[in-house]
């Protein structure tokens, strides 16, 4: 512990840690963002920099106290240990009462006076996958299929996991019979493009509040 | 690591499921893909570690404000940090990055007055050899110049 500050190398390793940390930490975002009703986590005052900075930061502070499988594995331990503390964090930011207040309307619990035929219309009935491989499915695709409209090698690999619900690389190549590689080529590229979109989502809704 | 929120197997799915679709974590660990995904996010990660310094700065001020001293860790931390960004190179980053931040004009605000320094005379601020070399040849030209048009 308190000779970690002596230990060069476990500093470039942390340092070298923040941009995927960062990354890791947006990805959470970007997942919420696609998954969630809402196009971005509202209210929360979190950024994804802000979360892995502060997961560092109480890293430093407890003594930087970290054991990895071996010298070999140790960027890797640390990152995949650091992640998991900022997932930690970020689902403790999404039970956070701001975030909560999205009420949730329990279909199988029917109260005083509530309706609930309107949450199951919004559901769709038996069949509402229109081929897809689950409802989630179905509602993943609504949104992201649009998104990807004009990169018909994109469309494919995301039709192949939304209709077929396969989610391992060479299950993806099998249904578009091409190479794993060429399955993680595109899905790098995906991956950046939603990003982008995502970024744009964020914009617009900053544009929208500065006026509102 | 964790990926679902609860334990419930439809959000294990969908988490699956959106992994598939946004690949896994682990591939961050790869410098050019990392880049590539937060510049599509808007993040410079040139300036990533600049900020995390500025972030514990304010931590330490945060700590020397409620109990009067600051935490060895955050000051060695600091003190590393300083080290690391006084001796790097902004030029540690992959071409193909590079060239995304120099497109977007992120890369001429911090490099321009880098430029600027290295040919213009700021203040009492002496110029290294070259630079004053080149002055002086420029002003032995132009001093020739006028003598020949005097003449």
């Amino acid at each position: 512990m308190a000779d970690s500050h002596n230990a060069p190398d476990k500093w470039d390793c942390l340092l070298k840690l923040l941009p995927p940390l960062t990354a890791f930490a947006a990805k959470l975002f970007l997942q919420e963002g696609i998954s969630a009703r809402d196009d971005i986590l509202p209210a929360t005052g979190k950024s994804p920099r802000g979360l892995a900075f502060d997961v560092l930061t109480k890293f430093i502070e407890g003594g930087m106290s970290f054991r990895p499988r071996s010298p070999e594995t140790y960027d890797k331990d640390l990152f995949n240990y650091l992640a998991t503390a900022v997932f930690h964090d970020f689902v403790d930011l999404l039970r956070s009462h701001q975030y909560q207040k999205t009420e949730v309307i329990d279909p199988a619990k029917r109260g005083e006076g509530q309706e609930t035929a309107v949450v199951l219309e919004e559901l769709g009935g038996p069949g509402s996958e229109d081929g897809f491989y689950s409802l989630e499915c179905a509602m993943l695709a609504r949104k992201l299929l649009p998104l990807v409209e004009d990169e018909p090698d994109l469309k494919e690999v995301l039709e192949a996991i939304l209709c077929f619900g396969v989610t391992k690389r060479e299950e993806i190549a099998e249904v578009i019979e091409k190479t794993p590689q060429e399955v993680t080529y595109r899905k790098n590229r995906l991956r950046v493009r939603l990003a982008s979109w995502h970024r744009k989502v964020h914009a617009s809704r900053k544009v929208v509040s500065t006026h509102g | 690591m964790g990926k679902t929120h609860t334990d419930d197997p439809r959000d294990q799915h969908s988490s699956e499921i959106l992994d598939a679709i946004l690949g896994p974590s682990e591939d961050f660990l790869d410098e050019e893909h990392c880049q590539e995904f937060l510049l599509a996010l808007g993040i410079d990660p040139t300036t990533l570690v600049s900020e995390f310094k500025e972030h514990l700065e304010e931590r330490a001020r945060h700590h020397h404000s409620t109990t009067g001293s600051v935490p060895n860790t955050i000051g060695g931390a600091l003190r590393v940090i300083r080290g690391r960004l006084q001796s790097s190179s902004p030029m540690r980053i992959s071409p193909n990055s590079h060239i995304d931040l120099l497109l977007s004009g992120r890369l001429m605000q911090g490099s321009a007055s880098t430029f600027a320094r290295a040919f213009r005379r700021e203040g009492d601020d002496e110029l290294c050899d070259e630079d004053q070399k080149l002055l002086d040849d420029l002003q032995i030209e132009l001093e020739a110049d006028d003598d020949r048009d005097g003449k």
